[in-house]
């Protein structure tokens, strides 16, 4: 499930600012949605997790992807979301690189190691990079076709 | 060992200075070099400063390209396609660069023939592109003996030995040792100005200090790698 991660058996939902941004993409759909509407589509577990989604729905207004039509009525624009700039690092390093563990990944981009190993491992689900090795702890993919690579994620 | 560690390099921060010099509005003389020799670090700057700016467009020169090759891969980084007529693929550059303007920049380019070099300027003389070559020291060869290249080029920019600061930080942010002025200077001196021996020397000193149980960097581990380091 999206934004969610188990820790030691327990369950831990992560990434509220994309929750707040999903729940507002959701409710758009439907005509105008108030603050209180993001909140409860939201779900939070406690007081401390509902203050926390009202901060994001404020940052997310503050950073122009919501208009504010009234009194509790906010719509949604596509497209004012951030783009995902170190993913798309990510996949820049990982093109010129060819054949690259998550260490080289890091070298070139300053990203934090764990997501950059998350992104890999993606990436090496749907087959655009493919195991070639391993250097010790760290194991070794390579792009398997450089060109459509290229053409899907760098470009 | 640490082996994710990046040093920003006074060399580092030049490559950035005139990249954003030639991202900057075209003047006519927006062609660059950077020249030094192997080990000091010219592609990873090259590839870093590609992967942070998504102004730049960076092509590898491969052996024995001809200049068709080398216009067609800069087609291919812009639009995607690789159009089998030169025309095309000039067309297609204008019509990407006038979009977007990016920086080229082409890593070993000394290996790039006259012909090749000769497109650059071209590319750059019709559509105002700024261009960065990267290359070893005969680049610089290469680029004075036509005056052509050479009235083009803005800035040579000469790559300088790593420095014994830069040895002291690496050691610092790889095995977390802090070394004493003399082990940083016999350390320099044994890498003699290269980025690539200062990882393996960095490497045999891992392996040593596991071996011998120490854990502080002291001056028998920096002799046993100068001694039967580099020869």
């Amino acid at each position: 499930m999206r934004f969610v991660k188990m820790v030691e058996n327990k369950t831990i939902r992560t990434g509220m600012t994309d929750r707040v941004r999903a729940a507002c993409k959701a409710l758009d759909a439907n005509g105008p949605f108030s603050r209180r509407d993001v909140v409860w589509h939201v779900d939070p577990n406690d007081g401390r997790e509902e203050l926390s989604a009202r901060r994001a729905f404020q940052g997310i207004y503050g950073r122009g992807e919501l208009i504010r039509l009234g009194r509790g009525k906010y719509r949604h624009i596509d497209g004012r979301a951030p783009t995902a700039d170190v993913k798309c690092k990510i996949y820049r390093a990982m093109h010129i690189k060819g054949a690259f563990c998550a260490a080289d990944i890091k070298k070139l981009t300053d990203a934090d190691k764990s997501y950059i190993s998350a992104v890999i491992r993606k990436l090496a689900k749907v087959g655009d990079l493919e195991l070639i090795g391993k250097s010790g702890k760290d194991k070794i993919y390579q792009v398997k076709w450089t060109n459509r690579f290229y053409l899907e994620y760098v470009k | 060992m640490n082996n994710d560690v990046f040093i920003a390099t006074t060399n580092f921060q030049k490559t950035q200075t005139l990249v954003s010099d030639l991202l900057g509005p075209a003047t006519g003389v927006d062609i660059a070099a950077i020249v030094g020799p192997a080990g000091r670090g010219k592609s990873f700057i090259t590839e870093r400063i590609y992967t942070n700016n998504i102004n730049t467009l960076y092509v590898l020169y491969q052996e024995k390209w001809s200049h068709i090759e080398l216009i067609r891969e800069i087609t291919f980084r812009l639009s995607g396609t690789r159009p089998r007529l030169r025309q095309t693929c000039f067309d297609i550059i204008q019509d990407e660069i006038r979009e977007r303007r990016r920086l080229i920049m082409v890593d070993d380019g000394d290996r790039a023939n006259s012909a090749c070099l000769n497109v650059l300027r071209n590319i750059h003389d019709i559509l105002k592109v700024p261009i960065l070559v990267i290359g070893e020291p005969f680049l610089e060869r290469k680029i004075l003996r036509e005056k052509r290249l050479r009235s083009r080029t803005r800035e040579m920019l000469f790559y300088s030995p790593v420095s014994p600061a830069d040895v002291n930080v690496f050691f610092r942010k790889t095995l977390g040792a802090t070394l004493t002025p003399s082990q940083t200077e016999k350390l320099s001196k044994y890498c003699e100005g290269d980025f690539r021996p200062l990882l393996t020397a960095s490497i045999r000193a891992e392996r040593f200090m596991a071996a011998s149980g120490i854990s502080a960097m002291t001056d028998r581990v920096v002799d046993a790698i100068c001694k039967d380091g580099r020869k």
